[in-house]
């Protein structure tokens, strides 16, 4: 019986018989090594994939001494805010893993250090150090930076800040920290200035916690404020256990106030029936410390390292919101970002910038670069979409939401055909009839039958929203700025959706009731027919998805005032005399007892009831502005948004007239659902002559 | 020694003895007849794109667009471009161009019978779907195809011939045997079986759900005891379900069905489904059903070891807060899933995940009527554990001095 290694020739001690025979020497010898570089290649690959980027370095201080260092940054890599976390007694770098790990989730640079714990001077080089080191780093925004300590670390960190003032960060996080000497010396000498001693000093220094015992507050420290200030100059954040065993809490609270005494912003939170480590929830403390830094201090940006970046200031500043509200989804959207070129990549920039929560958390990186590629493709082949202004291209064209429908693909599934429906149009007119033709006529072959496929041809069987929802997404097929109209018929009681298409020929925005099977492009009288209150339509930011839902019309922009005789209404805001920002006006149309109703044999009754339609916030100026559609048979009622009884008037609205109201927060003025409004039979000729 | 000769060769040099001694291509067909024959599918093929064109524009003027010409040239260009390619790649070896000229006749004809079909409904008073000259565009492309296909078959036969069989061996047919017939039809059988197991099993989960694939999904992929689930999910999300993958369901199903016995020995089958099993929680302009996979991957093995739901629920909520921060700016209609990913929500979103964190884990749980998160407890509905910090940021809800 032969062995296989006899059987194939070969000695016993060459082991390549195991080997298929088909294999050469040459290639057998090589299937090792490919497997190496497989695994390399796996790890390379994973190293890439995770979320964090983590940079270990040891830095070298003044004095000669070296310092570890722990970086975790969150992918993309841009420029981030950095936080400064030191650990408390005992504990190491890598044990700080998920307390940085947690921070750079938030979209912040994590920084760890294993810091001197028994020297505070040494620590004062170290940090000096690291200090330095941060300045030079491309991925640092140094004028960003929190210090976040936790009992030990909360001692060095304050201390530090206190003997270096001129490095303070914009952020002092201190978790179960207590008072420290220097602040107690300091406390000692304006005390002897203002000879009004009353703080009595316990600082234990051997194993680096201590006991602050600070006087009552408020104590006239008037004399040292200044200086005091001079040297805590940045927020301070104090987070403590009610049970901590180290540092009572009854010491911060005093710490906190005398803080503030001083001039400091300080906010202390105490955690009910929390220790001093904080215990199983100090993960979520962490979580909630790195939720504040990442508040309070600057955006991440993103873009500093993109070469070629054209956009501007504000719009940086939308494209790095958008981002940092993107969560686990950055990395998505960065990877559409960078596959992209110019322009089509600042175009993307926009687009994210200003695409809802629901696309941030679900578009996938090709979804986004399809959508923006095939509306640069129409702006390059098309006339009304070349010359379209390019804020409107990129919130009007490129942009996938229109109200709450699901992501879909609309360009693969119409866009082939699209394309050979308006390929002989030249102009907006003949480009929208085409495809609002197109969509007419498949809405009269399936009325009412229920499709399989729930894509956009499903939306062009149902109501007016619908009808617009889907001409929107047609129409921005093939580069077509196109946004969705709501509007308000206060004498019919009923709302209406259609659309505005931008006109590069008129260069303004176009009214087609896309909604209507009759209605035409050029078919405009139809917008006098029925008395309107406001057009309100999507500004392409955030939020305007389901603006008209929920009510929050100062979400909107109202276009009433492009295609309906209207009146322009200024309301003030006065609170106690003043005028006063940021309050909230609402308008609201009053329906029933007559109108529309049984007596005017309209085919749907509205019982009496009061509609908002449009509201806007009171500048700094104390000002509101708003454009309402001339009054048909009731006047208009404003009011303040507030509880209770809030002041209102009534507002009857001409054509090309301006108004100004003044509405009072503490006049409160019920009002009576229940009784009849003016009416306004005056206005009923105007309308008339306006058709 | 000929025959082992000529077997020797390489495929190179069985290549290059079809070209001539000077590296000239033999051409086999005469080439002004290989012009008229590409000139004719020219022509037709230019005949067909007008006539799609006159037929999707009747009322526009043609020949005053530039884009008419335009893609009429490009169209063209398509008949002598596949002449082109096969010549060359069979080194004038294969003639192409009949085979090109059938292939636009065919299309010319088809254009005729799809135009005649048409005329005689509508002479019959029956009318055509508005996408009947739609279906009708797939037609050219899909004789190209064909033709090409066949050009390739060609291509492959005259190149095996050369590089595979060896000259002057002579091929013995082998004599099959009924015992080797038989079990080589049993392997092909076993094979196709497996095969469409694999299909039904891999391929159906990854469809969009709609009225096909929920019923077949039922059939073969849902245990018995688990039908009635099933349709009540299905039914429960109704057509919400279409936007997403039969998987999505399928995991929502199995993943509540694991976890159903785990904290409570006897739970009647109404507060199973409605508050375990179902991925609605509450109504939002977009819903979102498909978050149970990952919320059970994240809270299931840190609460695996309970039996009491009142102890996970400290836990789940301890968790949540770790990974979604409450923040008034974030707006409340977004959904689970959106709120897992962004990391952010406002309070009311908050609880809509907590609910959802705690029906992946399998505590039954609802939104009471302040839209707070209560969980029931095997006999009543309490409040469920609330998280220790809302924000930092929020002075309201901590002791701030």
């Amino acid at each position: 019986m032969k062995t296989a290694s006899e059987r194939s020739g070969l000695k016993e001690t060459d082991f390549s018989f195991c080997f298929p025979g088909v294999f050469s020497r040459r290639v057998r010898y090589c299937i090792p090594l490919l497997l190496l570089v497989g695994i390399i290649a796996v790890m390379v690959w994973a190293k890439g994939s995770g979320p964090f980027k983590r940079i270990e370095l040891s830095l070298k201080t003044a004095d000669g001494g070296a310092v570890n260092c722990l970086v975790v940054l969150p992918k993309p890599v841009g420029k981030h805010p950095v936080v400064i976390y030191l650990q408390g007694v005992g504990g190491s770098l890598l044990g700080s893993g998920n307390e940085l790990r947690q921070f750079a989730e938030l979209g912040l640079a994590a920084v760890g250090l294993e810091y001197d714990q028994t020297n505070q001077s040494v620590f004062d080089g170290q940090f000096t150090a690291l200090y330095q080191y941060l300045q030079q780093q491309s991925w640092a925004q140094s004028n960003a930076t929190a210090w976040v300590g936790v009992s030990l670390g909360a001692q060095r960190t304050l201390t530090f800040a206190v003997r270096h003032p001129e490095l303070q960060p914009q952020l002092l996080v201190r978790l179960g920290g207590g008072g420290v000497k220097e602040l107690d010396e300091q406390f000692d000498v304006q005390s002897s200035q203002a000879k009004h001693s009353t703080l009595n000093t316990k600082y234990q220094t051997s194993n680096g916690s201590g006991q602050l015992t600070l006087p009552d507050a408020p104590k006239p420290f008037a004399a040292g404020k200044s200086q005091l200030t001079n040297w805590i100059h940045c927020s301070v954040l104090l987070v403590h256990g009610e049970q901590d065993e180290v540092f009572p809490v009854a010491d911060v609270r005093r710490l906190a106030e005398w803080l503030r005494s001083q001039g400091v912003v300080v906010e202390a939170h105490i955690l009910p029936g929390l220790s001093h480590g904080f215990g199983e929830d100090r993960e979520v403390v962490m979580r909630a410390v790195a939720e504040y830094c990442a508040a309070r201090l600057a955006l991440p940006d993103y873009t500093d390292h993109l070469i070629g970046c054209q956009l501007n200031l504000a719009d940086r500043e939308r494209f790095n919101q958008a981002m940092q509200r993107a969560g686990q989804r950055r990395r998505e959207l960065w990877q559409a970002v960078t596959a992209a070129r110019e322009p089509e990549r600042d175009t993307m920039m926009n687009v994210i910038g200003g695409l809802e929560d629901y696309d941030l958390a679900h578009i996938s990186a090709a979804q986004l670069k399809k959508l923006v590629y095939n509306a640069w493709r129409a702006r390059r082949k098309y006339p009304w979409c070349r010359d379209t202004p390019m804020k409107i291209f990129e919130r009007f064209v490129a942009n996938p939401r229109t109200y709450e429908e699901p992501l879909e693909d609309w360009s693969a599934a119409y866009g082939p055909t699209l394309s050979r429906v308006v390929k002989y149009c030249h102009t907006t007119s003949e480009a929208s009839d085409a495809v609002w033709q197109w969509m007419r006529v498949r809405a009269m072959e399936h009325p009412t039958s229920e499709m399989e496929q729930p894509k956009i041809l499903s939306l062009i069987r149902g109501d007016c929203k619908d009808f617009s929802v889907a001409f929107t997404g047609l129409a921005r097929t093939e580069g077509l700025p196109v946004r969705p109209a709501w509007t308000f018929w206060p004498t019919i009681g009923n709302d209406h959706y259609w659309n505005e298409v931008w006109s590069v020929e008129e260069r303004r925005w176009h009214a087609f009731d896309t909604s209507a099977l009759n209605r035409s492009y050029d078919d405009a009288h139809w917008m006098t027919w029925v008395p309107k209150s406001v057009i309100q339509v999507p500004t392409g930011e955030r939020g305007a998805w389901n603006a008209v839902a929920d009510q929050r019309w100062e979400s909107l922009t109202n276009s009433i005032g492009l295609f309906y005789p209207s009146g322009h209404v200024l309301v003030r805001v006065l609170d106690d005399g003043k005028l006063a920002s940021g309050r909230r006006v609402g308008v609201q149309v009053w329906l029933g007892n007559g109108m529309g109703g049984k007596q005017a044999d309209s085919i749907k009754f509205w019982e009496p009831e009061v509609f908002t339609i449009a509201a806007a916030i009171t500048d700094q100026k104390g000002e509101a502005r708003l454009v309402l559609g001339q009054s048909a048979e009731q006047p208009y009622r404003i009011f303040l948004d507030a509880r209770g009884e809030p002041d209102w008037q009534w507002l009857a609205v001409r054509s090309n007239r301006t108004y100004t109201l003044t509405l009072e927060t503490g006049n409160h003025k019920p009002f009576d659902i229940k009784a009849t409004p003016p009416q306004l039979s005056w206005l009923k000729d105007e309308i008339h002559e306006t058709r | 020694m000929t025959t082992s000769t000529e077997s020797t060769k390489s495929l190179f040099d069985r290549l290059r003895d079809l070209v001539g001694p000077r590296g000239q291509v033999r051409l086999r067909s005469h080439r002004w007849f290989t012009v008229l024959l590409l000139g004719a599918s020219v022509l037709l093929v230019a005949g067909h794109y007008t006539f799609g064109e006159w037929i999707f524009h009747p009322k526009v003027a043609l020949w005053r667009e530039s884009a008419f010409w335009w893609d009429c040239c490009k169209l063209v260009s398509w008949p002598v471009c596949f002449w082109l390619f096969w010549t060359m790649a069979s080194l004038g070896k294969i003639t192409s161009a009949p085979v090109i000229l059938v292939a636009a006749a065919i299309i010319g004809l088809g254009d005729w019978v799809w135009y005649s079909v048409s005329e005689y409904l509508r002479d019959r008073g029956i009318g055509i779907s508005p996408d009947y000259w739609d279906w009708w565009t797939s037609w050219a492309q899909a004789v190209a195809i064909g033709g090409n296909v066949i050009l390739a078959i060609r291509w492959f036969r005259l190149f095996r011939f050369y590089s595979i069989q060896p000259a002057g061996k002579e091929i013995v047919p082998q004599r099959l045997s009924w015992l080797k017939a038989g079990l080589e039809s049993a392997v092909l059988l076993l094979g196709i079986g497996v095969w469409l197991l694999i299909l039904v099993h891999v391929g159906l989960p990854q469809l969009k759900a709609n009225g096909w694939t929920l019923v077949e999904g039922r059939e073969w992929l849902v245990r018995g005891a688990l039908k009635e689930d099933f349709d009540f999910l299905a039914a429960r999300g109704g057509s919400q379900w279409r936007r997403y993958r039969l998987a999505a369901l399928l995991d929502n199903l199995k993943l509540a069905d694991l976890q159903r016995h785990q904290f409570y020995a006897n739970l009647d089958e109404p507060t199973y489904q409605n508050y375990i099993l179902s991925p609605q929680i509450d109504v939002l302009p977009l819903p979102e059903l498909d978050w149970r996979l990952a919320l059970w991957e994240y809270f299931h093995p840190r609460v695996c070891h309970l039996n009491a739901p009142g102890a996970a629920a400290h836990i789940v909520v301890r968790l949540l807060r770790e990974r979604v921060g409450i923040e008034p700016t974030f707006g409340s209609d977004a959904g689970v899933l959106t709120i897992w990913r962004e990391g952010f929500t406002d309070e009311k979103g908050f609880d809509r995940i907590y609910v959802a964190a705690l029906r992946s884990v399998g505590i039954a749980a609802r939104l009471d009527d302040k839209a707070r998160a209560e969980i029931w407890n095997g006999t009543n509905w309490e409040s469920a554990p609330r998280p220790l910090i809302t924000s930092f940021c929020n002075p309201k809800v901590i002791e701030s001095n």
